[in-house]
């Protein structure tokens, strides 16, 4: 009987610290949420910095200057909603959540598209670069025809020229 | 071997000399000079017309109109800041030697991601909506873009002599850390600018 009680005792108690638990969790993570904006933002600037590292990278690589337009274009929309978190961080939390949020989702986005950017753009440019060595004896074996065969041209005209002299007696002009 | 058949080794290495460096040119790309431009225009988007009336004594409450300029010749894509700081007489300006800053509070910035041979132009546009005077000393509360400074630790006698210098910072691609100016083939380079002004000071 009185292990019965005691269980049940327990068991309100349990209950009451639970429910206890559950009422003060959100204002405890409101708080740690608000302690923690500057690192979101910090954050999103690393992976800002990060992004544009990777955008210097594909453009390094010789990718196309339409497709690093777009991609600093979008580099300016992050750093401008970084620069909004900022500014919204002394004042509503839940806006600079989401800013940096979506700040950071653009900077990862970017970081992937120009990896992909830089790996094709090296391809393709280390595919230029074999086409043009690999020219070079091509067009050094067309250079060698061309004057092998222009000199054997020029020595047959010179003999046609010689062969179709005609002599004449000086009088006869 | 026959004379043509040396001739034609000659012309053929020859040639594939010839080629190879050209073809050695054309793969590698040209260094050319890099660097910023910095500029600040006045209301017209003119390098005239910066004071209201063209009277470098800024009454209270008058907007001043600028725009403030930077193009990128670094030949590749850039992270630039201008930083806008406010400065007396006294104040030690930027070095552009040792490359060092001024040691003055930052009013605003402004950031960008710039490509090569992009310019890029904001407006800036400020007035001074309080005076503070300390024995002869005058201290400023100033409006930039519509976001509100004081500034305690920058005074002028009298309320003249004041600058706003304009400060090209970029972000350095080794330590990822913004820089004053810029780096370019191991050497660090610098731009910025100032406008003077006076403020008027209420007598009563």
């Amino acid at each position: 009987m009185n292990a019965t009680r005691s269980a049940f005792i327990l068991l309100i108690l349990s209950t009451l610290f639970i429910s206890l638990t559950l009422v003060s969790a959100p204002p405890i993570l409101a708080t740690s949420e608000q302690s923690n904006a500057p690192e979101e933002i910090q954050n999103a600037e690393q992976q800002f910095k990060e992004a544009f590292a990777a955008v210097r990278e594909a453009e390094a690589a010789g990718a196309e200057e339409n497709q690093i337009a777009a991609l600093a274009e979008r580099l300016n929309l992050a750093l401008n909603l970084i620069e909004q978190a900022k500014r919204d961080g002394q004042g509503n939390s839940s806006n600079t959540y989401e800013t940096v949020a979506q700040a950071a989702y653009i900077c990862n986005q970017l970081q992937d598209e120009a990896h992909q950017l830089r790996d094709a753009a090296r391809k393709s440019s280390d595919y230029n670069k074999i086409l043009v060595f690999s020219a070079v004896p091509v067009a050094a074996l067309i250079v060698t025809l061309c004057v092998h065969y222009g000199l054997k041209w020029l020595r047959r005209s010179e003999v046609d020229h010689v062969m179709k002299m005609e002599i004449k007696e000086k009088g006869e002009a | 071997m026959s004379e043509d058949l040396q001739r034609a080794l000659t012309v053929f290495v020859s040639a594939c000399l010839i080629f190879s460096m050209l073809a050695y040119i054309a793969a590698t790309p040209q260094p050319k000079e890099q660097f910023f431009q910095l500029y600040a225009l006045g209301e017209n988007r003119m390098t005239e017309d910066y004071y209201p009336n063209d009277n470098s004594t800024i009454p209270l409450d008058t907007p001043v109109k600028w725009f403030l300029g930077v193009t990128n010749f670094m030949g590749s894509v850039e992270y630039v800041i201008v930083k806008a700081k406010l400065g007396s007489q006294t104040s030690q300006p930027p070095n552009e030697t040792n490359t060092t800053p001024a040691n003055l509070p930052t009013l605003i910035e402004f950031r960008r991601i710039l490509l090569d041979n992009e310019t890029w132009e904001t407006p800036f546009t400020w007035k001074i909506v309080n005076v503070e005077t300390k024995s002869e000393t005058a201290f400023l509360t100033l409006n930039i873009n519509n976001k509100t400074i004081t500034v305690q630790d920058i005074g002028a006698n009298n309320g003249c002599n004041f600058r706003i210098i304009f400060e090209l910072w970029t972000l350095d691609e080794e330590t990822k850390n913004q820089i004053f100016g810029w780096k370019t083939q191991g050497q660090r380079r610098a731009a910025w600018l100032q406008i003077w002004f006076n403020a008027t000071i209420a007598t009563t």
